[in-house]
């Protein structure tokens, strides 16, 4: 098991990718954020946006779906399985520049803070910097994740 | 249709929301967070959750639906650069109903773009306890008054 205390600042993780299309864009935001440039490629093309645009939400998710496949990926080659999982919130989420059909996002993530917690000491705060990257090496979404991760149990090793 | 222009500091909006079902809670883990706390029963009564809840990002998505099916209010969303800040409070529980409120907090013209406006806005959604689950806060893009080169401003 891998515990707040076994992870150091700078751990990386690559997510791997994600391709949006024109099909996937509609589909989410017609669920989520039926605004007419995320569902209506007519209509967006009269938008700022020049054409039809993702959710910014669906740029979010994809993050998270390659996240917990990434972790299920860990705990199966490698035994890493991560306690915890709950979060408090996010911090400083931008949607940069516009996700397209035919786009596709390569997820990092890498841990910059941890936190302590005074009213939960067995408890600590994760804090990670999370990337989506196009195929054209633009930076076009980013935000700082918060996971609250238990300490390792006294008299336990780092396996 | 309400422009930049109609927006003012303090303003607020009240959202009605969804029963969020066991069911639901299930589909949206699935595709886009399948963690065991989201997807199995047990697994779900043996968190520190202590019962099915929807996963973070279906809270957002759902505060996100609640606020773009608010057809009585229509506002000339351009769409937002971001987020700034959303505390998760307390989970979406199965079986919870939802509310939500929004106040602008502050609102500017933006420099590139004459065409637009940035509000910003606070949001806080609510089960059907009034307990706060989720707050939200960020920048919105919205149309200027279509008219508004022509009156000079």
């Amino acid at each position: 098991m891998i515990y707040f205390d076994d992870i150091p600042i700078g751990a990386f993780s690559d997510l791997g990718r994600y391709t949006f299309t024109e099909e996937n864009i509609i589909a989410f935001a017609k669920l989520w954020d039926p605004q007419p440039f995320h569902i209506d490629p007519d209509a967006a093309k009269d938008s700022m946006f020049g054409g039809l645009v993702a959710s910014g939400w669906h740029v979010t998710c994809a993050w998270m779906k390659l996240m917990v496949a990434e972790r299920e990926k860990a705990a199966k080659e490698r035994g890493a399985v991560y306690a915890g999982g709950v979060s408090p919130g996010f911090l400083d989420l931008k949607w940069r520049a516009p996700v397209r059909p035919g786009d596709t996002l390569h997820y990092t993530s890498i841990t910059v803070e941890k936190l302590d917690l005074q009213s939960r000491p067995t408890f600590g705060i994760l804090r990670s910097e999370n990337i989506g990257t196009n195929q054209d090496g633009v930076k076009v979404f980013s935000f700082i994740g918060q996971a609250f991760m238990p300490r390792r149990p006294e008299g336990t090793e780092a396996s | 249709m309400k422009y930049f222009e109609d927006i003012e500091v303090g303003d607020k909006a009240f959202y009605k929301g969804p029963t969020v079902t066991k069911e639901a809670i299930f589909a949206f883990a699935r595709e886009w967070d399948p963690q065991p706390h989201h997807l199995d029963i047990d697994a779900a009564n043996a968190s520190i959750l202590d019962g099915l809840s929807a996963s973070g990002w279906h809270s957002c998505c759902l505060l996100m639906q609640m606020i773009t099916n608010n057809p009585a209010n229509p506002i000339a969303f351009l769409g937002a650069p971001g987020i700034e800040e959303s505390r998760w409070k307390r989970p979406v529980m199965a079986g919870d109903t939802l509310h939500a409120s929004s106040k602008v907090v502050d609102k500017r013209p933006s420099k590139s773009k004459p065409f637009m406006g940035l509000v910003k806005r606070h949001f806080e959604m609510f089960n059907q306890k009034d307990e706060l689950v989720l707050t939200m806060e960020g920048w919105t893009m919205i149309a200027r008054w279509p008219d508004a080169g022509a009156r000079g401003e």
